[in-house]
């Protein structure tokens, strides 16, 4: 144990020493004290901690993130070409060890600076807010909707890659037999893309339509029946097409399911409830379309095999459609844990991201010169984001292989193949950002951790590193010559 | 031998280097001139730069267009998915990134007080874009570009279209706000601009030594403290004024402070803003018109191409109109935006059918041509309207200098202002027919509350002749298409009119209706 604590003190100590560490020292300062005081917002109360709390987490957990991987790089392949690492190897120390050794000093220090600047930031935050002169129904705003870690639960969604798959058969028989009004034959690649993207938005986008004077109904599943303070709901209408543009105000009334009892027998015998539609407000509510508007509901929605139902009826004064799109919900959401612990678990994914990034840096490192080493880092943090950007096209067709391949070419298909092939072993890096779950007051859930914790840190990230250590182990440092 | 060799290849190679530095040289030259010419570069040094700009500037060098790019793809994403809480955020850092690409700017700026505005419902929120717009043109792009007449020109229309125009449902709301805010800058409702574009420089005054104590002694640490808290109540607090030795000091004082308020925040030069008012006639300045008219003509004064010239031109003719159409402010109210209400400026008319000439001369364009007559027509009514009889019969005969085939002008003035009026009123419903005559009765109440007793008088005589007219044309029908007698309706909206304005303007119109009644019955 006291050669891998040696190694690791030695780290921290080297590091400490770096010019370029230093710098990164010093952006991170400048980060955590001067951001917060220069940022912009939109001028409402909510915006600034919003955006002082987004930008603030984000920006220090990026410069953490450099400093993680030029560091680890730095520490084992500077050691090699300095022959330093000579002068260890001939004492009685596995390689392993020096290798782990110098993991944990970079993983110590950053996660101190991780901590440290996670309180300044968590106390800034509070500050901010605290003193802050905004009126106590901002306040209250901000405490629901941004301080806070609330659990969202979607709607229930229906199937849609079954009617998109009729309609792109349909589609490709009227092309093939030249049906009048059906596509040229001639249609490239892209352009049959674009039209099976049309069709599968145009299907969600009938789903989500609510004509005028017309009902929707949405169903909310695994609530918690005990919940007891209000819940948030947040939602977007689009009036007339699902665009930014054009929107206006509308008029609708929502609804929830709530429950009565016929009489007071029932109530006292316990009875399971009967549950009725009633609406919000008497007079139908204006809303503004096109942006997240968000309201408070009652708890006693909520039934005691944990769903909810709530309805919105249409009563545009126009008599136009009015749409929800199904990405947006609408979204449930419950009051879990307090700011304090989402916020935790926000520092603690930025943690295991410094972790992944010292393992990989540690890696390279071990294996490759200072520069080869970050170059190597760095193209593979780019490969995992350009391989989840080529297949986030699937998104678009509802991962429907079929519908995909019949518009896209065989060199596509092959770099789609690909991508899944590099993401099997990649670690993609930005799925760990979670400044914005945090700011928008969403819950950071344990699975979300565990499952990183176990698809990416587990299943990719420890073979990887065993590997590279081993690599490590058998590589002859003899042979490195100072050039 | 080989240093013969050597020598003889140094020989040859020399010449040929210098040949091929003096090729690439010229070869520079045209590719920098390209540059130039398309603007491909953006090394120029912004002058005074804040230390921000000039580190973007010099230490990300060409990133900083890929970071802009980035930033603007946040921008667009997010508007996408209706998340403005970083708009004005993003906005400032890709102005900073790429200061001098002006353009993009007032894209932005439009953005946000067009596009973004309108998806809030509250006026109150839709005004705080607004600002943002106007801001991020107005104190940033300017800023760094204090030569590019496109920010003047867009920062302009900002104030002529989206705050003067009635497009947006809330136009109301931010006409009544804009005119709170300038109020509390000029200290009244209407400055004494000669006074202010004279006023003395802030910083030297304050070396005065009764200024100093005065400050000092009002528990104020320095300038910049009194400075904050004259800004933040619009006025000396009570303790200040209690220490000045004279009135003079503070009166010193109080323009100073004023000055440097405009300059620093609205960018409003009182010096240029006394130089409109001397050329065009005293606008009121709480009102967007006087702003765009500011804006565009900085626009043409820095326009050396001659690239933005004629939509200035029209900006200011077009706001100079409405400028003489409502251009004075006759009732703000903090409480009820609803209150506000403006009627015309009559000052302006000489100045703005001078306007329209000379925007015709220069740019020989018939739209200045048609819309001098149609100014013309409804300078003519409103002269009348307003009592001044004599104006718009001379305004007639100029229509008829301009367009002398046409009959409509050929009527005496009389006639003429009657058939516009009336001209409404012929083919409308008796609802149409009422709310034509409750407006003209609703506006002698204001105008009477104002002082304004003689504008009042016609605005009176006028409503009864619509009413007269409609009865001629409807007097067959008058079972069916009737109104009330017009005493009745007066009557009426005199009550509502007491019952509904504020306070002291309900006060006021009752004071004037008992000297008309005393007046009366004394005849």
């Amino acid at each position: 144990m006291t050669p891998f604590l040696a190694i690791a003190k030695l780290t921290c100590r080297a590091t400490m020493r770096s010019y370029v560490f230093h710098f990164l020292f010093l952006l991170l300062l400048a980060v955590i004290f001067i951001l917060p005081n220069t940022i912009i917002s939109d001028g409402t109360a909510k915006g600034l901690i919003y955006v002082s709390l987004k930008y603030c987490l984000g920006v220090s957990g990026f410069i953490l993130s450099l400093s993680t991987i030029w560091v680890s790089c730095f520490t084992l392949s500077n050691d090699l070409e300095t022959y330093q690492m000579h002068m260890i190897c001939v004492k009685p120390v596995s390689r392993v060890v020096i290798w782990l050794g110098k993991l944990t000093g970079v993983v110590f220090l950053h996660g101190v600076l991780l901590l440290l600047s996670s309180i300044i930031i968590y106390i800034f935050t509070i500050w901010q807010f605290e003193r802050s002169t905004f009126s106590d129904e901002e306040k209250e705003k901000i405490k629901n909707e941004v301080l806070v870690g609330r659990r969202v639960y979607m709607p229930e969604m229906p199937d849609f890659s079954k009617e998109v798959e009729e309609q792109i058969t349909k589609l490709n028989l009227a092309i093939k037999e030249g049906k009048p009004g059906a596509p040229d034959k001639q249609l490239s690649l892209a352009e049959k893309r674009k039209l099976i993207k049309e069709i599968r938005n145009q299907i969600i986008a009938k789903y989500g339509e609510i004509p005028f004077g017309n009902f929707r109904e949405w169903k909310y599943k695994a609530l918690d029946p005990l919940q007891k303070s209000p819940l948030s709901f947040r939602y977007r209408i689009y009036v007339g097409k699902v665009s930014s543009k054009d929107q206006r105000q509308t008029l609708g009334i929502f609804g929830a399911y709530v429950p009565f009892y016929e009489n007071e027998e029932d109530a006292k015998k316990g009875k399971e409830p009967k549950y009725e539609l009633i609406p919000k407000t008497s007079e139908p509510e204006s809303f503004m379309c096109g942006v997240f508007l968000e309201d408070k509901i009652s708890p006693v929605i909520i039934r005691k095999d944990g769903t909810a139902r709530i309805a919105f009826q249409n009563l545009d004064p126009e008599k136009a459609s009015l749409f929800f799109q199904p990405n947006d919900g609408p979204k449930l959401l419950e009051p879990k844990v307090s700011f304090f612990q989402n916020y935790l678990r926000a520092a603690f994914v930025i943690f295991l991201r410094i972790i992944l990034l010292a393992g990989l840096g540690a890696s390279a490192g071990g294996l490759f010169s200072m520069p080869v080493a970050v170059f190597i880092v760095i193209s593979y943090l780019i490969f995992g984001i350009s391989a989840s950007f080529v297949i986030d096209i699937e998104r678009d067709f509802g991962y429907d292989e079929e519908a995909l391949r019949a518009s896209e070419s065989l060199w596509e298909t092959a770099a789609r193949q690909t991508s899944h092939g590099i993401l099997a072993v990649i670690i993609p890096m930005q799925k760990f950002e979670v400044s914005d779950t945090v700011a928008d007051g969403e819950l950071i859930e344990f699975s979300f951790i565990a499952k990183f914790f176990t698809e990416i840190f587990l299943i990719r990230g420890l073979p990887l590193f065993v590997v590279a250590v081993y690599l490590y182990k058998r590589r002859e440092i003899g042979l490195i010559v100072k050039k | 031998m080989n240093f013969l060799k050597i020598r003889k290849k140094i020989l040859f190679f020399i010449p040929l280097f210098i040949f091929f530095i003096f090729l690439s040289n010229l070869l520079q030259i045209k590719i920098n001139k390209i540059r130039d010419e398309k603007k491909l570069t953006d090394t120029t040094i912004i002058e005074n730069a804040p230390p921000i700009i000039a580190f973007t500037t010099v230490a990300l060098g060409s990133f900083r267009g890929l970071l802009a790019d980035l930033l603007w793809l946040r921008v667009i994403r997010l508007q996408d998915q209706g998340q403005y809480f970083e708009m004005v955020q993003l906005a400032s850092w890709i102005t900073k990134l790429q200061p001098r690409f002006t353009g993009a700017t007032a894209y932005l700026a439009w953005n946000m007080a067009y596009n973004i505005s309108v998806t809030c419902s509250s006026f109150e929120d839709r005004w705080r874009w607004i600002k943002k717009g106007i801001e991020l043109i107005r104190d940033e792009a300017l800023f760094y570009n204090p030569g590019d007449p496109i920010l003047y020109k867009e920062l302009g229309w900002i104030y002529q279209h989206k705050l003067g125009n009635i497009m947006d449902d809330a136009n109301i709301y931010y006409k009544n706000q804009l005119a709170l805010e300038m109020m509390k800058v000029f200290g009244a409702e209407t400055p004494n601009w000669e006074e202010l574009k004279n006023a003395e420089d802030l910083n030297e005054l304050v070396k005065e030594k009764t200024i100093a104590e005065a400050i000092l002694s009002a528990g104020f640490k320095n300038t910049s403290d009194m400075e904050r808290d004259f800004r933040i109540r619009g006025g000396f607090s009570q303790k200040l004024r209690e220490q000045f030795r004279s009135k003079e000091d503070m009166k010193k004082l109080d323009l100073a402070l004023r000055k440097k308020w405009l300059k620093e925040i609205y960018k409003l030069d009182p010096q240029k803003v006394y130089e409109l008012n001397k050329k065009y006639g005293a606008f009121d300045w709480r009102l967007p018109e006087a702003h765009a008219i500011y804006w565009a003509t900085l626009g043409i004064t820095y326009d050396r191409n001659g690239q933005i010239e004629i939509n200035c031109d029209r900006m200011i003719t077009q706001s100079l109109k409405e400028a003489f159409l409502a251009g004075k402010i006759l009732i703000y109210d903090e409480n009820d935006y609803r209150n506000f209400m403006t009627i015309p400026n009559l000052n302006l008319a000489d100045a703005v059918k001078k306007t329209y000439q000379e925007a015709y001369k220069r740019q020989k364009s018939n739209s200045f041509r048609a819309a001098l007559e149609n100014f013309m027509i409804d300078a003519t009514v409103l002269l009348y309207n307003f009592g001044q009889y004599q104006k718009a019969e001379e305004y007639l005969q100029q229509l008829r200098e301009l367009s002398p085939d046409n009959p409509k002008f050929k009527k005496n003035v009389d006639h003429f202002v009657l058939k516009e009026w009336t001209e409404d009123v012929q083919m409308s419903t008796p609802r149409q027919a009422m709310d034509i005559i409750s407006g003209l009765l609703y506006r002698t109440c204001f105008l009477l509350a104002a002082g304004e007793v003689n504008s009042a008088s016609s605005h009176e005589r006028l409503a009864f002749a619509v009413y007269q007219r409609y009865y001629r044309d409807q007097k067959h029908s008058w079972g069916r298409m009737g109104l009330p007698p017009f005493k009745e309706i007066k009557n009426d909206i005199t009550q509502t009119c007491i019952k509904l304005f504020p306070e002291k303007l309900s006060n006021a119109l009752k004071l004037q209706l008992k000297i008309l009644e005393n007046e009366n019955r004394s005849q």
